[in-house]
């Protein structure tokens, strides 16, 4: 079995996706020679010669058809379709957004329309692989494709089994908060813009870049920002250490996200992470107490909850939280991805 | 006080100044008496050709633009702020603030009577610096830059959004050397370079600008420009930008074609600086008499002497349409049916790296004048029932395999006195016309 990639990531600065894709890329052997771009359609012919499996890593902020239906019509192996999120999901989120918040129909959202989507997985996936199962139940409400083409849910891996461990030398209880991706929406930033300003002691760090809604994201952080004084925006996080030194709790307050991988990193360096009921990452954290519903009041409960508690019972509960993501582990996930693929 | 009010609180501040341009180095000098400047003799696009760059592995042979213009000044203005980071990093400063001989402060940034910075700059200086910054723009060619809020000042642009003006930048060590590092051969201009960083690096830009370009700020008729606006005037408005509004190159000295025309929209047009690998290629003259020129007049001049006039024809294969549009410009058929799959791996595209969708755009700018083209997108065999009564069939057969399967479907669709031909003579029955550059055609009797 010989594994490549393709992706129209055009946009690296996207960070919870490329850490995804660098992931499962590792575990699978995809090298960077096995990574290609739908703009040279002769790779196609490469890929049918040398390879066994074709990943589709598709970012759905594409205007047009051409040039992806093109490049997968030429591929005779076998097509797999990773879906790192459900674009028609973020559609509805970004709307309630605009209805509630803007009430301006310029700041639409930018996606390959439903039926172009529909059509570029009812003609080509042969598979498809989901983050969770709340994302594989979206896909099937808004797409119409065909019940035999083979679904399986397959969550990003951690590391080795071996490794899967907290490191509490990072592990100092403070009022400093931090998060790592995309400052939008349905990462819950209008409950952050809601809630900070009412609990002056803690800090909120925030680290990322624009996304793929990138003007109403620029737009929602403009409007948080100036009025609270303990919410910062960094800009690109380049020293990981230091943000898990210096941050105790990660903030992950999404009203939707597939799979967010610097939440489970974050953990795994100490911090506690705070969530909510809405996000999909939440479903990962089994019997863990500080999960929210998406509102102000939840949350600051939830938070007290966290600050209130005693260190080595912080550190039991990470440790509990740790025993049911061990199962995200790089050994399991290959023979998962194996057995799929092999049926295909 | 602040020890380095001089270089504006950077390690050194680098000036691009080219060696003709004297006058800008007095000006910028005599403003501004209390700053130290480094001055970087800029390379000069007076010295230089493309087609030296692209040997000497300077210039890529393409070159990306958001709107698609380039000249050869901007290729040399690339070449000196990569002259300005390497002497930066000679120097072995940790931050090094990049301007450009033609700028001026909107606003002081030293206090002369002081000897200190302002205390506005001050502040924005203590701002950004509480961030992990890897490049600060403090001016840009528009006077505001929106973006996600960085501090009081400061913002991290959206993507693609902060292209222009590269003339008033800081950059930390290792970014400058990320910078140097990955610069050769040029494939963009100075300031879309630095914004592709966005993706990888801490790039933040001032929400308002405080040093502008001169020209930026004048009347476009008069701006002094040396990348642009001086060019464009000595060369009476047709050099310095290279494509017109429909994307036809003006200046071809430099730029030969666009890739694809529609990714002006965007914001990543391709231009090409050698010669096109796809077109009329064919029928342009390398040296000397062009046989294929010749041979396909000769052939085209054999069959006005046989067919009746509004014969119609089929072409089998016909890729660019460098054929196409002979038969075409012939005036002898009233339809021409050009079939092509444009799809399948085919030896020809991989070798000469060409992709269906480069044959496509090859094939409609070849062709677009004539109304009585089809360009029909099917393989030869899944569309024969649609003709009848045709004059001539002509197979183009680029990579030698065999037109049995076609000749034999055809033959039932032309009428009694029709020609078949082909431009490999190695598919010609015994009884052929053969022409200068191997091409052939026959009766459809000797078939």
């Amino acid at each position: 079995m010989k594994i490549c990639s393709v992706n129209n990531y055009t946009n690296t600065g996207y960070i919870n996706e490329t850490l995804i894709y660098n992931k499962i890329s590792t575990l699978l052997g995809v090298g960077v020679s096995d990574s290609f771009t739908f703009t040279d359609l002769n790779s196609a012919y490469n890929i049918n010669k040398n390879y066994s499996h074709l990943l589709i890593y598709f970012d759905y902020k594409a205007t047009s058809i051409q040039g992806y239906d093109e490049f997968l019509k030429e591929v005779k192996i076998p097509k797999i379709f990773i879906i790192d999120t459900i674009p028609q999901k973020h559609e509805e989120v970004n709307k309630e957004f605009i209805d509630r918040y803007i009430q301006n129909e310029i700041y639409g959202f930018t996606s390959l329309p439903q039926s172009s989507q529909n059509y570029l997985y009812s003609e080509h996936a042969d598979g498809l692989v989901f983050f969770n199962d709340l994302d594989k139940d979206l896909f099937n409400q808004f797409y119409t494709i065909s019940d035999t083409v083979p679904r399986i849910v397959i969550p990003p891996s951690l590391g080795k089994k071996e490794n899967l461990k907290i490191n509490f030398d990072n592990f100092l209880p403070n009022n400093n908060i931090g998060y790592n991706g995309v400052p939008s929406y349905a990462n819950g930033f209008t409950l952050i813009g809601g809630l900070f300003p009412h609990i002056p002691k803690y800090n909120l760090n925030i680290f990322g870049t624009h996304g793929r809604l990138d003007y109403n994201n620029e737009l929602l952080l403009n409007d948080i920002l100036p009025q609270v004084t303990n919410i910062k925006f960094n800009g690109r996080l380049k020293n990981q250490d230091n943000f898990f030194k210096s941050n105790h709790i990660y903030s992950n307050l999404s009203i939707y996200d597939s799979f967010d991988y610097f939440t489970f990193l974050s953990l795994l360096n100490g911090m506690v992470p705070l969530l909510t009921n809405s996000s999909s990452t939440s479903s990962f954290f089994k019997s863990y107490p500080f999960i929210a519903n998406p509102d102000p009041n939840s949350i600051k409960y939830t938070l007290n909850l966290i600050s209130s508690a005693p260190p080595n019972y912080l550190r039991d509960i990470l440790n509990n939280s740790l025993e049911f993501i061990k199962e995200l582990n790089d050994e399991d996930t290959l023979e998962k991805y194996h057995n799929f693929l092999k049926n295909i | 006080m602040n020890t380095k009010y001089r270089t504006l609180g950077f390690d050194k501040i680098y000036v691009i100044n080219l060696k003709r341009r004297n006058d800008r180095r007095e000006k910028l000098t005599k403003s501004n008496p209390n700053i130290d400047f480094t001055f970087i003799e800029a390379v000069d696009g007076q010295d230089l050709t493309t087609e030296q760059l692209i040997e000497e592995g300077k210039l890529h042979t393409s070159f990306y633009d958001p709107s698609g213009m380039c000249t050869i000044n901007i290729f040399a203005c690339a070449l000196s702020h990569k002259k300005a980071w390497d002497q930066a990093l000679a120097d072995g400063v940790e931050n090094a603030l990049i301007l450009e001989d033609d700028i001026y402060f909107t606003t002081p940034f030293i206090d002369d009577n002081l000897k200190d910075l302002t205390p506005l700059y001050e502040d924005i200086l203590n701002d950004i610096n509480q961030y992990d910054w890897d490049i600060i723009q403090l001016g840009k060619k528009r006077q505001f830059t929106m973006g996600l809020p960085i501090g009081k000042y400061f913002v991290s642009p959206r993507y693609k959004s902060n292209f222009d003006g590269a003339h008033a930048y800081a950059v930390t060590k290792q970014t400058l050397q990320d910078l140097s590092n990955k610069c050769l051969p040029v494939k963009y201009a100075a300031d879309v370079y630095v914004e592709e960083f966005y993706n990888t690096h801490n790039l933040f830009t001032l929400k308002e600008s405080l040093i502008r370009q001169i020209s930026d700020t004048s009347d476009p008729q008069n701006g002094d420009s040396d990348t642009y606006y001086n060019d464009y005037r000595i060369g009476g408005g047709k050099v310095g930008i290279s494509f017109d509004e429909k994307g036809n190159v003006i200046n071809k000295q430099i730029a030969k074609y666009i890739k694809h025309p529609k990714d002006i929209l965007q914001q990543h047009t391709e231009i090409v600086l050698e010669r096109p690998k796809f077109g009329i290629q064919t029928i342009i003259p390398q040296s000397g008499p062009n046989n294929k020129f010749f041979g396909m007049c000769d052939m085209l001049s054999f069959l006005s002497e046989k067919l009746s006039a509004s014969s119609k024809m089929v072409e089998i294969n016909s890729h660019f349409g460098e054929n196409t549009f002979f038969f075409g410009s012939s005036g002898l058929f009233s339809n021409i049916y050009a079939i092509d799959a444009l799809t399948g791996e085919d030896k020809f595209n991989i070798d000469n790296n060409i992709t269906w969708e480069d044959v496509e755009i090859g094939f409609h700018s070849n062709t677009y004048f004539f109304n009585n083209i089809n360009h029909i997108k099917n393989t030869p065999e899944d569309v024969v029932d649609s003709f009848d009564n045709i004059s001539f069939l002509y197979i183009n057969n680029r990579n030698g395999e065999s037109i049995k399967s076609i000749t034999s479907s055809y033959l039932f669709k032309m009428n009694q006195n029709g020609f078949i031909g082909g431009n490999n003579i190695g598919d010609a029955p015994k009884n052929h016309t053969k022409f200068k550059d191997g091409s052939w055609v026959s009766l459809i009797k000797y078939f």
